[in-house]
């Protein structure tokens, strides 16, 4: 497990040095003086100097970026001016917001896409089968920011059952915590188990002829048992691949569809950085959520082994 | 990303690669090792993402096409269709090995005669989305949407009557009906004008982005399959890219570029040629093994030469294809960049920020939000349509193809999932493994 687990994080390395040349040099994109942009039209030449000198606009580049990336990695990402506070802890801070929604949105989609996707093939054809397709339809066609604002108005504005906006942490209870929850997890839920949902169906019709299928319809062994022990089991990597896969994605849908319902965290953050033209913020947020998103590849290459124990021994 | 995992096994592993291996290992051909060996390592984890990309794809083509026709002409069905022929005849290897070609590129252009009758069985089953004169179902109604979205968005003085700037403060906030079919908004101007002109922006951006993104990505995808070195360090730099969620990247950039057309057209450009890239990479990559290319380089044609004249074509169809779904990715990313206010500047009317006046007078004009939405979904609904007619028919073999396309569009679309398609390698790899791996690998060596 040890050397499996160091290969998987060893090739990690050039992906994560490369994210963050590119997250660097979205800076060096400002057109102009950055430190100028930043300060506005009206900024005196002392507090541009100043700036330059804070943001090591002067050094050479190359150095600049291997200052920077040093930083990053003890998890010091520079100052947002605006907020007057580090970037990592103003992210750490908006952060389980997103989280709390990126996660609440994994639940649902699985929660729709599992019993949708074994229903869906164990009859091809069916009912769910159609449904499924109906489902993701809606999933591919309608973006999760659009399909926020459609639930908003059906279900807040036209009949009065959840809130329109606004976000309760756990500690307030939770049903308050889920109330407020359950729209935007939804909206950024319903293109996720509409993927799962078919991959799910896919990988069931993939093992639904093996042997031991056969076998254990021989031996007697319920529909429903085979469907989700023996199934099931056997389908989960490829799904596992989508869940992981699709993460990182989800957290960035998650950051979106907040600003819709105007929950404080880091899509909010985010928006607020770039209009107030705080680049070190903007630079943090798209470096973390790319790092979580390696991370959690990282994580479900690692729950492979666990489903499989072959992937190990060849790992 | 993806790079952590050296190959993910794909659903078909433990089915796929041995039946594979045991009716055309042999076909594990130098084209396919070849493709399979370059991209094997460093490629590995992009392998798997493929995988899930063709069956995310196949997932997304059912959900497109059933519209139409059920599963019938989907890669699932493709699947499924001949896991069942197999069941029933009892030809099961037999029937199974024609079925992983299929989802092989490669297959499709160098099929070995023993699958091909399978093959073509399953080809009369798939095909009842094409309609009677060889037209495509998907194709038609995409075409028939999106031509009659050029026609609105052409017409808009007509079919409007008002500017999409006009102000009118005592007529403001009126509902659908009356004097402006579709309301007015807070300023009281014309909503169906501001959507026809907003729908026109999305199919600018959208058209813009795709052709930018399908040049670029073009010649990265065609080089870096020529040669080694260069697809090294292109490839990694495709897959960095790749890596972030793309309106995450989109919003940046535009934050640092500042919010115009322009810039927004580039930094999509930006965000999608990875997309183009890896598909077109792949196809080259098998086509580069095939005899005419070989046959070509031996009559001594330049580098330059067997690349545009020879590869190029066999790319076309995928990087065709992958431009629809890029086209429609834009427009929706648009939509989404300009609603955060990260996108086009305000007082222009795109569908972004139409829906982001809209949120503001939610409670009492849901007109302001429900046209702008219903206008964003049927223009990606037309360009999707449009794309996978365009794929079946440019490339009725490959079904793979698509693999990249839908995906794509998935990630950026609702924030779905992209991933790269180079099913091609990814078959040939799986192949090319099943000759060292012994049976129920799961892929890995």
């Amino acid at each position: 497990m040890g050397a499996y687990l160091l290969k998987r994080i060893g090739a990690l390395i050039p992906t994560l040095l490369i994210m963050s040349v590119i997250v660097f040099l979205i800076v060096y994109l400002i057109p102009g003086d950055p430190a100028r942009v930043m300060l506005g039209e009206g900024a005196d030449e002392d507090s541009v100097r100043q700036l330059r000198q804070q943001m090591g606009l002067n050094e050479p580049l190359l150095r600049q970026y291997v200052d920077w990336a040093l930083s990053a990695l003890r998890g010091d990402m520079g100052d947002s001016y605006v907020l007057r506070k580090p970037v990592t802890q103003a992210i750490l801070e908006y952060m389980r917001p997103t989280l709390s929604l990126a996660v609440a949105a994994e639940v649902f989609a699985l929660a729709i896409a599992l019993p949708l996707g074994l229903q869906a093939a164990s009859r091809r054809g069916g009912w769910a089968d159609r449904l499924l397709s109906a489902y993701s339809l809606l999933g591919m066609t309608v973006p999760g920011f659009l399909l926020s604002l459609f639930l908003v108005l059906l279900f807040s504005v036209k009949l009065h059952w959840l809130p329109v906006s606004g976000y309760a942490p756990l500690s307030t209870g939770l049903g308050n915590f889920l109330k407020y929850l359950i729209l935007p997890a939804v909206s950024v839920g319903v293109l996720m188990s509409a993927l799962i949902a078919r991959m799910v169906r896919a990988s069931v019709l993939e093992v639904r002829n093996q042997d031991y299928v056969r076998t254990a319809r021989a031996k007697g062994v319920r529909e429903t048992r085979i469907l989700y022990r023996h199934m099931l089991r056997n389908a989960l990597i490829p799904i596992l691949t989508v869940v992981g896969g699709t993460f990182g994605t989800l957290v960035a849908g998650a950051a979106i569809v907040e600003t819709i319902f105007n929950i404080p965290g880091m899509g909010q953050l985010l928006v607020s950085s770039v209009s107030h033209r705080d680049y070190a913020v903007v630079q943090g947020i798209v470096l973390v959520i790319a790092g979580m998103y390696v991370l959690v590849n990282l994580a479900v290459d690692l729950l492979y082994a666990a489903v499989d124990p072959r992937v190990k021994i060849r790992g | 990303m993806g790079k952590a995992n050296e190959r993910r096994p794909g659903p078909g592993d433990f089915e796929r690669v041995p039946r594979n291996f045991g009716e055309h290992g042999r076909r594990a051909d130098s084209a396919a090792a070849e493709a399979a060996g370059t991209a094997s390592d460093e490629y590995s984890a992009s392998d798997d993402a493929e995988r899930t990309a063709s069956d995310e794809r196949s997932a997304s083509d059912d959900a497109v096409r059933t519209v139409a026709d059920e599963y019938s002409a989907s890669d699932d069905a493709v699947r499924t269709a001949s896991d069942e022929r197999s069941a029933g005849r009892g030809g099961g290897r037999k029937a199974k090995t024609a079925q992983p070609e299929r989802r092989a590129d490669t297959g499709a252009r160098a099929r070995p005669g023993g699958a091909r009758g399978d093959a073509a069985g399953g080809r009369t089953k798939l095909r009842p989305g094409r309609l009677a004169g060889g037209l495509n179902a998907s194709f038609a109604a995409g075409g028939l949407l999106l031509i009659l979205a050029l026609a609105a968005v052409l017409l808009k003085p007509l079919i409007a009557g008002y500017g999409p700037q006009d102000v009118d403060i005592v007529g403001r906030l009126a509902p659908p009906g009356g004097s402006h079919a579709l309301g007015t908004d807070n300023l009281g101007r014309d909503v169906l004008s501001r959507v026809l002109y907003g729908a026109q922006i999305s199919l600018l951006i959208g058209c813009c982005t795709a052709i930018a993104s399908s040049l670029l990505g073009l010649v990265i995808g065609l080089y870096a399959a020529m040669y080694r070195r260069l697809d090294q360090v292109l490839m990694r730099f495709m897959d960095a890219i790749y890596a972030f969620p793309a309106i995450l990247l989109a919003i940046a950039i535009v934050a640092a570029l500042g919010p115009s057309v322009r810039n927004l057209i580039f930094c999509l450009s930006f965000v999608f040629i990875p997309a183009v890239a890896r598909i077109v990479r792949s196809a080259a990559l098998v086509a580069r093994e095939q005899t005419y290319v070989e046959a070509a380089k031996a009559l001594g044609a330049s580098n330059t030469r067997v690349i545009w004249r020879h590869i190029l074509p066999a790319a076309l169809a995928a990087l065709i294809v992958q431009a629809t779904f890029i086209f429609a990715e834009a427009i929706i990313v648009e939509a989404a960049l300009s609603f955060l206010g990260a996108g086009i500047p305000a007082p222009t009317p795109s569908l972004g920020n139409l829906l982001s006046e809209g949120k503001q007078f939610i409670y009492n004009s849901w007109w302001m939000t429900v046209f702008p939405g219903l206008a964003l979904i049927v223009l990606v609904l037309a360009v999707n349509l449009l794309g996978d007619g365009l794929r079946d028919l440019l490339d009725p073999q490959t079904r793979t193809a698509r693999s990249g396309g839908v995906s794509g569009r998935l990630r950026l679309g609702a924030f779905g999932v992209r991933r790269g398609q180079r099913g091609r390698e990814r078959e040939n790899h799986a192949r090319e493994r099943g000759i060292t791996v012994e049976k129920h690998s799961s892929g890995r060596v």
